[in-house]
């Protein structure tokens, strides 16, 4: 009774902290916890309390300590467990929480609690051979089925993820396959999950047989989660075993039972080619009726296949695509095969086509259904073949005009017939004239069809949208051979004009941004991007299409804001799916282990992660310091370490979508595999030298301010190197490594060759990096000569001044090198942004150079000033010596005046640069683009709201911001220019 | 066509096709972990021949078997613009319900917006009528009320579980 009541006078003691903690109120829970330890010393629970408050008043030292205080006296209360666990966790240490449970264990070994408690810690940890013990104490303590499978799961993970094939093979893979073997020999497998598990260990070993006589079995009854589990697991396992007849008959049923399943049909084909390679002829038993009869032959196939297409019809209901579709897919696979005169008996591939678009040519899909058959016409058919087509669409002519389709359906296979003859390359070689027809009929019959979508949500699509997509396609590749401006415009207001009539078609807002960045302007994308709600993981996907262009257009404060939303999401990533791989131990759901475990290390190496993390930090060093000791403290922050590279290079992951884009273009303007390859390539050399050139400037700033600042980060460092000189060097032997890095790289990018890029302006591919645009601009130069510079006044600092003469001739060589670069650069931008002209012109190139020369022009300050750092105490002790020796010496190291002299120069650049910026806005307001020569719009189709006047306007705004906010870091760089003087 | 199979973490990298659809809720991470854990039977996607996502479908099971409560939720089911009008939901839906007949489940619901016609019509279609009324069950501007659309079960021999509710209830009233 005493200990009960003990128990509870502790709980009432607790709750004014716990309360405070839950509204958030943190110095009053620290306040509670010291009145609650006032009176009662030994109560732990209030200092685990305290130390969350701590941690969340981000006085994380403190709560550190207070912590591995409480968690030495090895508490076993459920209370200050779970208040330490908490405190732990928000602190990211998970290997302590496992030290608090493991200390629990060791003092109560039988509970089942504190050793479920440790085996989800470790699961956090991913430390599998743990895991493997901790799930068969548990089992010990108490013999349920699930602890015994999680320790054979953890055995599996042990097995998945070294690296010793030999190891997973031998050792790992048999140990759990005996384990699950003894489980079934008791007969005490129960759950779906455990036959499951046992499949994987079996499949990973590659023991299909023995797979096979499990998922048949009695064991196999189990699989019932899944429709058809079992069947679908013997039909894979006879593929696997190259069980060719098995495989083939098990499909065909499964065919049987459902003809739409495309996925069957493909194993059917592999099945029935490998049956006919290997000269299988039907024996009297696989002739009857059995329903597991084998059809191995090529003409037992194609009539499996007409069956199917045959029952499809007379089936009454709505007509599957399956069969159909099946039987253009047997018909690509045999004419592949040259088995022509097999190809024949199924018919010709135009006929083929033609019957579906007879029968599916109103769906929307049907394009893409089609595209991949299309291959099999013969070229000079094509244009015959797509007149055919537009027979079955019946649209009535009116004397002189086109006919217009008077129902959604007819328009839908209009928007079909107008694909496959894009697809088919009959667009290619339109006169102009023509072209421009076909544009404005498309558009034409846009509005036609917009008709047919009055009763549609407005969240809806309008089924006559792929009209304007398909004439933006035309336009745009027009845009791409000519490179005519008016072009560029006229595609966009086509598609704003879409946007206005069908506000939730995603298609013409993607590629509204992507026209809107092509023009330089970013402004118009937000609003366009924010509309379609991209969050989440689309933020990884879809990003690409937005989120650096921020930065690379000089729209610095929405670039804070973006960044660090979409770096929110990667940062919470592995916090997320830790707690669901928890999740699938407790329900069972071994198989998604693995799966989900791969999906957190793919978003932890997304590209974009490391990409947007080192732009967010570039970028804080720009917009946020004025100061060196600012500097220092966002180093700590940010917790860079300049030596060691934590991007894993050849491990990241391009997760863009680069197929969330509709298209109807001829193969040759296809994105290919290759065109995406070689652009994440580029994405990763422009990573690389931003990563080199933020890890540069963190050395820069070690070496001028060794002295560690508070924070584990410098704590750290404190202790890797007691001997500050030491680290000293070590950051200066860094930056110049990094230095040699960097020029070894831009060496390597320029001499790659460039065709590769070339085509890499489709609609519906990825742009380029800005790696162009910054070696044209030398940038790379101005940075590893004043990187350079930084590194020689470090010496100076640790050298004889006197004996220095050479060390200074190179900082004053450096210092030139910079000034003229800069000075070629300047002068070579004299192209304004655009030229008012009649047409006029818009460079949005040269804003990219802008942002890029205000972007170096303040690292650049950066840099200088944490060399002033470094110079002023050489100034200082020789001023000191000259007033000791009393004897005026009139010999000033030549730096000094060096220095004094880059500074101003830099000043006036900086203060040139800045008029540029200012001369943005005249230029611009001079521009008129009514002198564009504008194709006209349709007479019906014209909404005087959306013109190319009112599309420059949001542009013209846009420039107006980038000039706006580059103008205005660069007058606060230059403030703190001027305030680096020795 | 259409290969319905268990839906994988690495769909979500490209669901985009789908998930542009305003109607269709983007979630964070955790909520699709949690079903992909829990249930992953539940969830399924459609791919198309050429391996575009067509739509998906995501749900659970849950509700007491003692008070006959238990039963198989719609939580989400999206088909991309490009691949309706093809029977694809209603394949997807009858998929969800083999699945909650496979364990005895008494019957399926799910809620859908009131203004959303074509989906209400279409659930009717497939045999759900309207259980009950969720009021300001969708939160925006204004909110908006949900039906609770209901299917009984083989389980439900006597189809108690689709009598109609005469009053709108609640969102916190609803288990």
């Amino acid at each position: 009774m005493a200990g009960r009541g003990h128990v509870d006078v502790s709980e009432r003691r607790l709750r004014p902290i716990y309360d405070a903690l839950d509204a958030n109120n943190n110095k009053k829970a620290i306040q509670e916890a010291d009145k609650v330890l006032r009176k009662q010393k030994d109560l732990i629970c209030a200092k685990a309390l305290k130390a969350i408050a701590l941690l969340r008043s981000s006085r994380r030292q403190e709560a550190l300590l207070l912590a591995a205080e409480v968690a030495s006296e090895e508490p076993i209360e459920e209370a200050t467990l779970q208040a330490l666990t908490i405190c732990y966790r928000e602190m990211e240490r998970g290997d302590l929480v496992a030290r608090i449970y493991e200390n629990a264990v060791k003092k109560v070994p039988q509970s089942e609690e504190f050793l479920s408690h440790l085996f989800m810690a470790y699961v956090r940890l991913g430390e599998y051979k743990k895991q493997q013990q901790t799930g068969m104490a548990l089992y010990k303590v108490a013999p349920k089925n699930p602890y015994y499978f999680w320790s054979v799961m953890s055995i599996v993970m042990q097995a998945l993820t070294t690296e010793d094939e030999t190891l997973s093979q031998k050792m790992f893979l048999p140990l759990a396959e005996r384990m699950v073997e003894k489980m079934a020999k008791d007969m005490k497998i129960e759950a779906e999950a455990e036959v499951r598990l046992y499949l994987i260990i079996l499949e990973k070993q590659k023991k299909y047989e023995e797979a096979l006589e499990v998922v048949v079995g009695p064991l196999g009854s189990k699989l019932i989660s899944e429709i058809e589990l079992q069947s679908l697991m013997q039909a894979e396992m006879y593929v696997q075993l190259e069980d060719w007849p098995k495989a083939n008959a098990k499909y065909r049923k499964l065919l049987l039972t459902n003809p739409d399943n495309w996925l069957w049909y493909i194993h059917y084909f592999t099945s029935l080619f490998h049956l006919v390679d290997s000269g299988w002829t039907p024996s009297e038993a696989d002739e009857g009726s059995s329903a597991d009869v084998v059809t191995g032959t090529v003409d037992m196939a194609i009539a499996f296949v007409e069956e199917r297409v045959a029952d499809e019809l007379k089936n009454g209901k709505r007509l599957q695509r399956g069969p159909f579709l099946a039987r253009m897919e047997l018909l690509k696979r045999l004419t592949e095969r040259g088995n022509q005169e097999a190809a024949d008996k199924i018919g010709s591939p135009a006929d083929l086509l033609k019957e579906y678009f007879g029968k599916f040519g109103d769906k929307p899909c049907c394009f893409m259904d089609m595209r991949p058959y299309l291959t099999m016409l013969k070229l000079d058919d094509n244009a015959k073949f797509v007149e055919e087509l537009q027979t079955y669409i019946e649209i009535p002519e009116k004397a002189g005009e086109l006919g217009l389709p008077s129902d959604v359906k007819t328009m839908q296979r209009h928007i079909c017939c107008v694909g496959l003859a894009r697809s088919l390359g009959l667009q290619e070689h339109l006169t102009g004239e023509k072209r421009d027809e076909l544009i404005q009929d498309l558009m034409r019959r846009h509005q036609h069809g917009l008709q047919f979508g009055t009763d549609l949500l407005p969240t809806d699509v309008q089924p006559s949208d792929s009209y304007i997509l398909m004439a933006v396609h035309i336009k745009y590749a027009e845009y791409l051979k000519t490179k005519k401006l008016s072009l560029l415009f006229e595609v966009i207001v086509m598609l704003e004009k879409g946007v206005a009539c069908s506000p939730s078609n995603a298609q013409y807002k993607l590629i509204l941004i992507k026209l809107y960045i092509l023009l330089g302007a970013f402004q118009p994308c937000k609003k366009l991007y924010d509309n379609m709600e991209v969050k989440h993981i689309q933020q990884d996907t879809l990003g690409y299409f937005y989120s650096c262009y921020a930065v690379a257009l000089g729209h610095l404060t929405p670039a804070c804001s973006i960044l660090s939303s979409m770096l929110k999401f990667f940062s919470a990533n592995h916090k997320d799916t830790t707690e669901y791989i928890i999740a699938a131990y407790k329900y069972g759901s071994f198989h998604k282990i693995p799966e989900i475990i791969s999906f957190r290390e793919r978003l932890n190496l997304s590209h974009n992660y490391s990409s947007l993390a080192v732009e967010r930090m570039l970028l804080d060093f720009i917009m946020e310091t004025t100061n060196p000791e600012q500097m220092r403290e966002l180093l700590d922050y940010m917790e860079i370490s300049p030596e060691k590279d934590e991007i894993k290079w050849d491990l990241l992951k391009d997760n863009r979508d680069l197929t969330v884009l509709s298209s109807w273009e001829p193969e040759e303007r296809e994105l290919t595999d290759q065109q995406i390859a070689w652009s994440f390539c580029q994405e990763k050399q422009w990573l690389r030298l931003r990563s080199l050139i933020l890890r540069s400037l963190a050395a820069v700033i070690l070496i001028s301010q060794p002295a560690p600042m508070d924070g584990e980060h410098s704590l750290s460092h404190n202790q890797d190197d007691s001997k500050n000189g030491e680290s000293m060097d070590g950051h200066g032997n860094t930056l110049l490594s990094l230095i040699q890095e960097m020029n070894t790289h831009v060496q390597d990018v320029e001499c790659q060759p460039s065709t590769v890029t070339e085509n890499m302006d489709l609609l519906c591919g990825p742009v380029p990096t800005r790696m162009k645009v910054y070696l044209d601009g030398q940038h790379h130069i101005l940075l590893t000569s004043i990187f350079q510079v930084a590194v020689d006044v470090h010496s100076l600092g640790t050298n004889d001044l006197n004996q220095s003469q050479e060390l200074q001739e190179k900082i004053a060589r450096n210092f030139d090198c910079i000034l003229k670069t800069f000075e070629y650069v300047l002068d070579s931008m004299d192209t304004p942004i655009a030229s008012p002209g009649s047409p006029p012109e818009v460079y949005p190139q040269v804003l990219q150079g802008l942002v890029l020369l205000v972007e170096t022009l303040c690292l650049m300050t950066l840099v200088i000033s944490q060399c002033q750092v470094m110079l002023k105490p050489i100034k200082a002790s020789l001023t000191k010596k000259k007033r000791k020796k009393k004897t005026p010496t009139n010999i000033v190291p030549q730096v000094f005046d060096d220095y004094k002299m880059f500074v101003e120069s830099l000043v006036q650049f900086g203060e040139k640069l800045h008029k540029c910026l200012l001369e943005v806005d005249i230029v611009i307001t001079e521009v008129d683009v009514s002198t564009l020569e504008i194709s006209p719009a349709p007479e019906h189709a014209k909404r005087e709201d959306i013109s190319a006047e009112t599309v420059w306007k949001k542009v013209k705004d846009s420039y107006q911001i980038s000039a706006g906010e580059m103008a205005e870091v660069l007058k606060q760089k230059l403030q703190f220019l001027r305030t680096v003087r020795l | 066509m259409t290969t319905l199979r268990p839906f994988t973490c690495d769909d979500l990298f490209r669901f985009n096709r789908v998930n542009l659809d305003p109607l269709t809720e983007t979630y964070g991470l955790p909520f699709y972990m949690q079903y992909l854990a829990r249930w992953p039977e539940y969830f399924q996607v459609a791919e198309s021949p050429t391996g575009e996502i067509m739509g998906y479908i995501m749900g659970k099971a849950e509700g007491r078997v003692a008070q006959e409560e238990w039963h198989g939720h719609v939580t989400a089911l999206s088909v991309a613009p490009e691949f309706r009008r093809l029977g694809l939901a209603a394949k997807m839906m009858s998929s969800l319900e083999q699945i909650s007949e496979n364990k005895n489940c008494y019957f399926v619901d799910l809620f859908v917006r009131v203004s959303n016609k074509v989906a209400v019509d279409m659930y009717k279609k497939l045999g759900y009528s309207i259980y009950r009324t969720v009021l300001e069950y969708y939160s925006g501007d204004p909110d908006e009320d949900a039906y609770d659309m209901r299917k009984a079960l083989s389980a439900d021999v006597k189809k108690k579980s689709i009598i109609p509710l005469p009053h709108p209830v609640r969102p916190e009233d609803i288990e």
